[in-house]
């Protein structure tokens, strides 16, 4: 960050720190610090993912999106100040146990959970010297309620993996069930000549398979690997992925837009599940048109043998042999 | 499973179980490089702006674990928001969580949770607003009755 940029974010961050520190006069947060936490995020969100240089407007952005008053009371709590303990704890433990138990649904004890996070918050663990606590990680870019709900989440997973170390993250939130379903094709047992050449025929359309699947999915935009996996892999509703992007306001809403150049017509259009199922079908269907190119033109199938492909892929379902491979490769 | 429609559903699901064992097989390489929770809560709030966005966009869809989790967080945002309350709560606690939050307050600040807030010195606005809870709190009381 220039010279410039730099006194254009201290003006700003001087701004907010007066604006928190008349309504929170007690929770002993210096400006120093107040400013060093933001100055730290700026420096992991903003600088280290690009070389361009920032802006006044992306410093602006990024300041007015901040949530000052959260984390001016995260930081008063991670200092271990009295006052702001108190405002803390009246004002979001009710909530903290409510989410709790919802959370929870007997399968971990609440109260348990709440005593936990509380003690990380605080923080029992010294590092140089210093008491480290969780509060200190907050940045201020969601609402401490959010970061909240995170880390209860991640403490209910870990009791309930505590107590079920069988069991994976994915069967635990019941989501996905990774690892349950693979998409790969069983092998035979050989079983005689003709079964054999079978088998090597199948292994010659399956490796075709795995190759053309591979260039398909490299084609795709991150964005559109991330909305295709939230649909079909972790299963999540159009309705709930809509939610993401609905808001006219939502980044995502508009990182999305920006990739998508066919949206820049209607840039106010309001994103409803139809919308996200547009995009869903988009999507997939450049990933079939390049599946289907790398089988006929790269690999030089016909279309029965590219039909063959699909055919032996759908009826074999089962079994991790597909990762192993792609795992090996 | 749900489906698309005008798109094979076979392919569909031929192209979701090849992503499940992609992310299988990458979260074994990746699982020293996952997001933080502050990182997974900002975005799963939309508080992230657009240059913040794409290495997260990015990594999410990659990494099955973090995007597993910031899945499960959007649903229960999508559950919860029907028990969202007022910034200032009077909370009604199990005897659970006070004794154990009274302790725990005693080891804190070397006191008892009552003493802590006792301490605790109040601007002319807290006291205010505690006013208002309570009366907020009655409110609610004799709504319910």
């Amino acid at each position: 960050m220039d010279a410039a940029a730099k006194a254009f974010t201290e003006s700003l961050i001087a701004e907010m720190y007066a604006r928190c520190h008349e309504s929170a006069p007690n929770y002993g947060v210096s400006a120093d610090a107040f400013s060093s936490s933001i100055f730290k995020t700026i420096e992991k969100r903003l600088e280290s993912v690009s070389e361009q240089p920032l802006t006044e407007s992306e410093i602006r952005e990024f300041l007015e999106n901040l949530q000052a008053d959260d984390l001016f009371l995260a930081l008063g709590c991670a200092a271990g100040n009295e006052r702001a303990w108190w405002e803390f704890d009246q004002t979001h433990r009710s909530y903290m146990e409510r989410f709790a138990r919802h959370l929870a649904r007997g399968d971990a004890d609440p109260d348990e959970v709440i005593g936990n996070v509380y003690i990380e918050l605080y923080g029992t663990r010294v590092v140089d010297g210093e008491r480290y606590s969780k509060f200190s990680t907050y940045s201020g870019r969601g609402s401490l309620r959010g970061w909240l709900r995170t880390i209860i989440w991640h403490s209910v997973v870990d009791q309930h993996r505590a107590g079920h170390s069988e069991v994976s993250l994915d069967e635990m939130t019941e989501t996905i069930g990774e690892g349950a379903a693979h998409a790969a094709f069983a092998i035979p047992t050989p079983d005689g000549d003709s079964q054999m050449i079978e088998q090597v025929a199948r292994e010659n359309y399956r490796a075709a398979t795995v190759a053309a699947l591979s260039e398909a999915f490299s084609a795709l935009e991150p964005h559109e690997k991330l909305l295709i996996a939230l649909y079909h892999v972790d299963n999540l509703k159009l309705r709930e992925i809509s939610r993401l992007v609905e808001d006219e306001a939502s980044p995502l809403r508009g990182w999305i837009k920006r990739k998508s150049s066919a949206r820049e017509k209607d840039p106010t259009a309001r994103i409803h599940e139809s919308t996200v199922m547009r995009w869903l079908e988009k999507s997939y269907e450049r990933i079939l048109d390049v599946f289907k190119k790398d089988l006929t033109v790269r690999q030089g199938l016909n279309a029965d043998e590219l039909e063959i492909c699909i055919g032996l892929a759908s009826a074999d379902l089962a079994g991790p042999d597909l990762y192993r491979d792609l795992a090996a490769g | 499973m749900q489906y698309i429609d005008n798109i094979d559903t076979r392919f569909q699901d031929l192209f979701a179980g090849f992503l499940r064992d992609r992310t299988n097989a990458l979260a074994v390489s990746a699982a020293d490089s996952h997001l933080d929770e502050d990182t997974i809560a900002a975005f799963v709030d939309g508080g992230l702006t657009l240059r913040e966005m794409d290495p997260i966009v990015a990594h999410l869809a990659d990494c099955g674990h973090c995007r597993t989790s910031t899945a499960a967080l959007l649903r229960l945002e999508a559950e919860f928001a029907d028990l969202a309350t007022p910034v200032r709560e009077t909370p009604v606690e199990s005897a659970g969580i006070a004794e154990a939050l009274g302790s725990w307050f005693a080891k804190l600040f070397g006191t008892s949770a009552d003493g802590v807030f006792a301490h605790g010195e109040k601007s002319d606005k807290d006291a205010e607003n505690d006013t208002k809870a309570v009366k907020d709190g009655q409110d609610q009381n004799d709504d319910d009755n």
